[in-house]
């Protein structure tokens, strides 16, 4: 009952989860997948499958931090979490007193921010202590978590939700027979939320935040990556929030995103499991179709301009080394971003890919290796990247040395037609086995439908695959992954620096 | 179609705010049957030698999985030699087989892409091979060679080693696995789950080690088969015997462990600079086969396990704001368990929250739980229970673990009945469990052993994180 980002490289993750193969396959998504539009412009996605008597339900919105107005990093995360807080009706004892009550909340706790933004430490301290008398006085009104509730005693499943650069979704599986209780909350939750306990939950994603990059050297090296790769496009920053607007958002400003971003036309909602389409999409017709249309108007958002040369970043911190290293690239539908697809899985795909066999088995390097095709995000172009663990007494200079002659190899030695096979083999497989789970196709079908703007691209996908050749491979090799073009980020050991504060140390 | 649309969304339209207008659902009130299923039941089976092989035939998709299950692990490493069990892991699965070197087994496997992963945990291993129907018999042999012949490639032993090393350098990098790793070592003193790896005791594995260990598992252990997916099961079972039947039977070796002596109460500092700390309190409780497991689960459920509507993450989350994780655990184990509740909070907030986390538990202890949270979590799990099988190879697996652990076969059927039938006098009783008075306290990060003594409380003890 975690509500989380998304793990990093989650496009990777998806592409090998759902490669296609053959449209002739008889287990294609073809023909399977129903699709239904609604007059207000929400898309319907629907496949059953045999089975237990459970549906796994997602409802995407093609909104993620990449449409936050500068400053205000991390609203559409926290609006996420907010959404888990009720509605008019949901989640409150009486609607008519806790309306005034969340007014006076919201105004002291804005003159709060604004004193602590102000270096008035006295005030702060002040108008805290009557925030907190308020939010006292609130907890009476409130039903706790009234919609987790109810899931709960019918039996959810994964009742959840995550952000991205790029999108944000919602997700829970329930036994079947309850589908028309998740349309009713869902569309009210959607439709009427309440961002009631704002700034209490506000500080639980402060400790997220801690939690996934303040004591993660992981995550402290992936966000300095991004930060460093990016110069000017909005993925440079990260999901959560920059510190200092996270402490800032306001209730009024998360309102605003919610009314811009949050409409049916730009909603994908999926159902996969025990589930009758017609049904379904009659259910969704009842209950969605008075969704209002959202303010519209997207946000301009700046092009990233072309690298002149390598960048590095160094992060001190108190543990073991690790290494990325980071290339810009066109994103899909972009032929490019396939052949990084085939790129990334003869890197690193398997015992007998040539950077697992090179760096860890062979020359024993790295205890492991990884690669990631489209990080952050998708919407944008965006980076292809090798995440490497070096093994003590192994300098990260000769991993990353190492990296770049692999790397440079696949120009020189372009992959063998048994190379290509074995990889697209897998790639089949991976795709059968991802049929295998209802949350995982609904995960699937809903990223493609918001992404590419059809499903179809994770069928398409196969053919376009089958097609790349090995010239095509050394050649998006020699186009992209050169030094020009590279990002290089190294956790440095710092044992005893001080890094209690965000951001490592000295 | 278009005329419907619209009168549904007039509906919406009208009982925006209203819940109880008649056309929509009363998500309060509404009642639905719980879900029936009866799942896929694995057909029982035996080989020559009388290993039990389990079978449920599922032709969805052109897939097919075989496991392997046997008894053995960790806890059973020699004196001086913790971390064998891993290395053991390791090389087994990358160190080649009679007939193909390393770098050809992982070829043979992935020409057809077949997915062949070995584990070894605490007290039990599995082999799990995943390959595309029509490539099984190909799977069948590779598994065939991995188990019966691997080499364990000398130099493929020694990476392997340096591997876990490397990971061992690196527990201290994530706060959740060192407070973890302190609180096994303090909580079992003078038991084999308390003996963890060190740089130099995987150091000390021997290629002989973990060959001898390979032998043992099969020889001395016990150990099982189960299939899922598109076969059928005569001829799988067919393929199976000539494959395995010559295997040794069922021994006696690696038994389930007799459970730790209690430990007395005390508090494990490991100072870090960290912009947050971790807490973990835990103590021993009841086994698996204990008949108050089903109602700690139930109370477990309430005190934190479940999200939202547990006491832990209301409170110490939802309602003061000072954690993203906080939660308790109950682990049931053959022979005994282990529970206890954690969190992770910012430095300013450590004394905070374990006063809240004692306060909550006390609370359960001294007052049990509400009949209204008994029943939320008896619903609960009662309703989610349809996923439990939904994967056809979870039943597979279930048989197999029990049919290792020697725990009785039908404690999947009797888990439901036994959940509905905790009332509130068992809940309460069971609630003792979290009396914070026993158990170790452990805390990783930025705090002070002042900060954490307590007038008659436990001892401190501060311990390196390296």
């Amino acid at each position: 009952m975690i509500r989380r980002i998304a793990a990093t490289g989650m496009l990777w993750v998806l592409l090998w989860a759902s490669a296609a193969f053959g449209a002739a396959e008889s287990w294609s998504l073809e023909g399977r997948v129903r699709e239904h539009r609604l007059p207000n412009g929400l898309t319907v996605l629907a496949l059953r499958r045999p089975g237990a008597p459970t549906v796994s339900l997602q409802m995407t919105f093609g909104v993620g931090g990449v449409d936050e107005p500068s400053g205000r990093t991390g609203t559409a995360h926290l609006l996420e979490h907010m959404l888990f807080k009720g509605t008019r009706d949901l989640g409150t004892r009486d609607w008519a007193r806790e309306q005034p009550l969340l007014g006076e909340i919201e105004a002291v706790g804005e003159a709060r921010d604004s004193a602590r933004r102000e270096g008035r430490d006295e005030d702060a301290a002040a108008l805290t202590e009557q925030l907190a008398g308020l939010q006292k006085r609130h907890r009476e009104l409130v039903v706790k978590d009234e919609i987790d509730a109810i899931y709960e005693r019918n039996g959810a499943v994964g009742f959840n939700a995550f952000t991205t650069v790029d999108l944000t979704s919602y997700i829970v599986s329930l036994p079947s027979n309850r589908l028309e209780l998740w349309a009713r909350i869902e569309s009210e939750r959607m439709r009427d939320p309440v961002l009631r306990e704002f700034y209490v939950e506000r500080d639980v994603v402060a400790e997220e935040r801690r939690q996934r990059y303040g004591a993660d050297p992981g995550g402290l090296l992936y966000e300095a990556l991004l930060a460093a790769a990016y110069a000017a496009h909005p993925y440079r920053d990260p999901v959560i929030g920059w510190p200092s607007d996270l402490d800032s958002l306001s209730p009024e400003a998360t309102r605003k995103f919610y009314r811009r971003h949050y409409g049916p036309e730009n909603l994908v909602v999926v159902a996969v499991g025990d589930v009758e389409p017609d049904e379904f999409f009659a259910l969704m017709d009842r209950y969605f179709g008075g969704l209002p249309a959202a303010d519209g108007r997207t946000r301009r958002v700046t092009v990233e301009p072309a690298q002149r040369g390598p960048k590095r970043v160094e992060v001190y911190y108190d543990a073991q080394p690790r290494l990325i290293v980071a290339f810009h690239k066109p994103t899909l539908p972009d032929r490019t971003d396939y052949v990084f697809d085939v790129v990334d899985a003869l890197l690193t795909d398997g015992r007998a890919s040539r950077l697992v066999r090179e760096l860890v088995d062979r020359q024993r390097l790295a205890v492991s290796v990884g690669t990631a095709n489209g990080i952050p995000g998708a919407r944008y172009a965006n980076l292809f990247a090798v995440f490497c663990t070096p093994v003590a007494g192994v300098a990260t200079a000769a991993v990353e040395a190492a990296v770049t002659r692999e790397l440079q190899r696949l120009a020189d030695e372009p992959p063998s037609a048994a190379e290509l096979q074995r990889v697209l083999r897998r790639l089949q497989a991976a795709r059968i086995r991802s049929l295998d789970s209802s949350a995982g196709l609904a995960r699937n079908l809903a990223y493609f439908q918001a992404v590419a703007g059809d499903w179809r691209y994770l069928v398409e996908h196969a053919a376009v695959i089958a097609g790349v050749s090995s010239a095509e491979v050394a050649a998006a090799v020699r186009t992209y992954l050169v030094p020009e073009n590279r990002t290089t980020a190294v956790l440095v050991p710092t044992p005893a620096a001080g890094n209690g504060a965000e951001g490592g140390g000295s | 179609m278009s005329r419907l649309v619209r009168w549904g969304a007039l509906l919406v339209v009208l009982c925006a705010g209203c819940a109880a207008a008649p056309a929509t659902l009363d998500p309060r009130r509404a009642h639905f049957e719980p879900p029936t299923f009866v799942p896929p039941a694995p057909v029982e089976e035996h080989l020559s030698q009388g290993a039990p092989v389990y079978l449920i035939e599922d032709h969805d998709l052109p897939l097919v999985r075989v496991y392997l299950r046997f008894r053995g692990g960790s806890v059973h490493d020699p004196e001086g030699l913790a971390g064998l069990a891993e290395v053991t892991e390791r090389a087994w699965r990358t160190g080649g087989t009679s007939t193909l070197a390393p770098e050809r087994f992982d070829e043979a496997l992935e020409a057809r892409a077949i997915d062949l992963s070995i584990s070894l945990g605490r007290s039990s291993g599995q082999i799990t091979l995943s390959a595309l129907r029509g490539d099984l018999d190909r799977a069948l042999d590779l598994l065939q060679e991995v188990v019966q012949q691997p080499t364990f490639h000398d130099e493929r032993v020694a990476w392997a080693r340096t591997q876990i090393q490397e990971g061992l350098r690196r527990e201290a990098d994530d706060p959740q696995s060192l407070a973890f790793r302190e609180f096994r070592r303090a909580l079992y003193p003078h038991h084999p789950r308390g003996v963890l790896a060190t740089v130099d005791s995987v150091g000390a594995v021997t290629r002989e080690n973990v060959v001898d260990l390979h032998r043992r598992l099969l020889a001395e252990g016990a150990w099982g088969l189960g299939a899922v997916g598109d076969f059928t099961s005569a001829s799988l079972l067919a393929e199976l015997e000539r494959r395995f039947g010559g295997l040794p039977a069922a021994g006696r070796g690696f038994p389930a462990l007799a459970p730790p002596p209690e430990v007395a109460p005390k508090v494990v500092l490991v100072p870090k600079e960290l912009p947050q700390a971790t807490l973990v309190w835990g103590r021993l409780g009841p086994s698996r086969v204990d008949p108050e497991f089903y109602a700690l689960d139930l109370v477990d459920y309430v005190v934190g396990a479940s999200g939202f509507q547990s006491r832990l993450v209301r409170e110490v989350r939802s309602n003061r704001g000072l954690a993203y994780s906080v939660g308790s655990f109950y682990e049931a184990l053959p022979r005994f368990g282990v529970l206890g509740a954690t969190a992770q909070t910012r430095a300013e907030a450590v004394v905070e929250v374990r006063g809240a986390i004692a306060e909550i538990l006390g609370e359960v202890v001294s007052q049990g739980v509400t009949p209204a949270e008994l029943a939320l979590a008896q619903d609960a799990v009662i309703n989610r229970h349809v996923f439990r099988y939904q994967d056809p190879g979870s039943a597979v697996l279930e048989r197999l673990t029990l049919a290792m652990e020697g725990l009785p076969m039908d404690l999947p059927a009797r888990y439901l009945p036994a959940i509905a039938a905790v009332g509130p006098a068992a809940a309460r009783s069971a609630a003792r469990w979290f009396d914070q008075e026993a158990g170790i306290t452990v805390v990783v990060g930025p705090v002070s052993a002042a900060e954490l003594r307590q007038p008659s409380g436990p001892p401190v003890e501060v311990v390196e994180a390296r």
